[in-house]
């Protein structure tokens, strides 16, 4: 166990010894991964933003319910403490036809919006906001029907159209990102690949001399498998740092956008997770192409 | 300690490098391969070290049949065997130490152990104080001891050598066989492949002779060869 970690050691020391030696050609396979690596990790950002800002997007699940003409506010607050026992209402606002008159007004800046009618014709409504478990735009759609199949109830307005183009708009970048990042894996593997098996061609004599003298594939693929490891691994630290530069030079930008429309959003970063996943993505990307460079030329060793 | 049956190689090419070679060589025994360029003497020594494969018939070696040998085994065999090129082989960039080193370092031996043994080695060929040179600084005699420290350092069963002193001047070639010789005297089995007739000449050692990959002589064991 103890000659294997040794093993082990002098192959990783092997390895970046030999991207030390040759600084350009590691610089530019690292970046190759990481330019690979934070594209598709960018476009899942987004995503998680998209996703973020569809969760905290209240508007879009509130449905008001408006009654019917004939009842007014003191039927209203019955009706409300009814809905109130539902388990997929989380909390209800009583507008009254006075507090929705006021706010009409201040829309649409006229003084007076109820002025030479006999009464103020806009009805009591009732603002629902559902639980978290029934915030889904199928969930919200299903529970605006069953508040309309209520007697008193006249009409029901939800505002999903937001929500169903952010949702859209999310699946699709999620898509793109998975696309891009196959795409890119595979670009990863085949530039990697190609500077190990590049390094391969330039050591064919050493290999081919532990070749003879008894050394396993296995310790033949070693080094290089350490060095695709290490500069795949190197690749993902780069991204993240990319990522994170990018989301700092936009994060006030974007900020400001959202705001307009909302009030307030902090974007989100990597997360841990993704960027462990990012970096892991990379190291086995570059161990894999590693291995198949080397295990290719060393079939061409084999007994005949 | 080695015995090839009836053993054809046949390359994808269609040319036909053995033809029914049947032999044994016995352990402690040395014996040289003699015929002229093409004759098949290379293709049999890579048939024992596993480089090639037999086409037909069998190579044994201490009781088990090579054929059967895959992957780790095979790497694991050739631990076993140390083999000696003409054109050395060694690695250009290394020093000597590392060249000698290699075979043990592949083995996973202790690098405390791997330095005395590596010094002990080159101080059988006599190039102890070269250990620290690298191949191009040093003659084609010295690089062909290195060469054979190397094929040495693992205490092989068997030592193999294809056409050892071909690039050597006659007396550094006899310092080499002399070498050789030595080595079977510890008990070493030694099976040479040259076709300078030299060598073997004044001796009376066995000689297996092949021709177009036919082995016209040698293939009885001498009487008396050890066991």
């Amino acid at each position: 166990m103890k000659a294997w970690f040794s093993q082990h050691a002098q192959a990783l020391i092997s390895s970046i010894g030999q991207m030390v030696r040759a600084p350009a050609a590691s610089v530019l396979t690292v970046l190759v991964i990481a330019i690979s690596l934070a594209l598709p990790l960018g476009l899942l950002i987004v995503v998680k933003n998209l996703d973020s800002l569809r969760a905290n997007y209240d508007g879009g699940r509130q449905v008001s319910i408006l009654l019917k003409p004939e009842y007014d506010e003191a039927a209203a607050f019955d009706i409300l403490a009814r809905l109130e026992q539902r388990p997929d209402i989380e909390r209800l606002e009583l507008v009254s036809r006075d507090a929705a008159a006021d706010e009409l007004r201040e829309l649409l800046g006229v003084s007076d919006v109820t002025a030479g009618l006999d009464s103020n014709p806009i009805p009591v409504t009732l603002i629902a906001q559902p639980t978290p478990d029934w915030s889904s735009i199928d969930r919200v759609t299903e529970l605006a029907e069953a508040l309309k199949n209520l007697p008193e109830v006249g009409e029901v307005i939800l505002d999903v159209v937001w929500l169903k183009r952010l949702e859209a708009l999310s699946a699709l970048i999620k898509r793109a990102a998975l696309i891009l990042a196959a795409v890119l894996g595979l670009a990863v593997l085949l530039t990697v690949g190609n500077t190990i098996r590049l390094m391969v061609l330039g050591r064919a004599q050493e290999i081919l001399v532990i070749d003879r003298v008894g050394g396993t594939p296995a310790f033949i693929r070693r080094p290089f498998l350490w060095t695709g490891l290490v500069q795949g691994l190197l690749g993902g630290l780069v991204a993240l740092g990319v990522a994170g530069a990018a989301q700092y030079a936009l994060s006030s930008r974007i900020e400001a956008l959202v705001s307009s429309y909302q009030g307030g959003l902090s974007l989100l970063g990597t997360g841990p997770v993704a960027a462990l996943a990012t970096v892991a993505t990379g190291a086995l990307l570059g161990w894999l192409a590693s291995w198949v460079a080397v295990t290719g030329h060393l079939r061409r060793l084999r007994p005949r | 300690m080695i015995r090839f049956q009836n053993v054809y190689k046949r390359y994808p090419d269609g040319g036909d490098a053995l033809r029914g070679v049947s032999f044994e060589l016995a352990r402690g025994e040395l014996a040289y391969l003699t015929g002229h360029s093409g004759a098949g003497k290379s293709t049999l020594l890579k048939l024992i070290t596993l480089v090639e494969r037999a086409t037909r018939g069998s190579v044994v070696f201490a009781d088990q049949d090579l054929g059967e040998l895959h992957g780790r085994q095979i790497a694991a065999h050739r631990r076993r065997i140390g083999v000696v090129y003409q054109d050395h082989k060694l690695l250009i960039d290394k020093t000597v130490f590392d060249n000698v080193a290699l075979p043990l370092i592949v083995a996973g031996m202790p690098y405390r152990e791997v330095g005395r043994r590596v010094r002990a080695a080159l101080d059988t060929v006599g190039l102890l104080d070269k250990e620290n040179s690298r191949p191009l600084a040093l003659s084609g005699g010295e690089q062909q001891r290195v060469g054979i420290a190397r094929a040495v350092i693992n205490r092989p069963e068997l030592l193999l050598a294809d056409e050892p002193t071909g690039n050597l001047d006659p007396e550094l070639a006899d310092e080499i066989m002399a070498l050789f010789t030595r080595l079977n005297q510890l008990n070493v089995t030694v099976l040479i492949a040259t076709h300078d007739p030299r060598h073997f000449a004044q001796s009376d050692v066995r000689v297996l002779e092949l021709r177009e990959g036919l082995l016209v002589s040698g293939a009885a064991q001498p009487e008396g060869a050890p066991l």
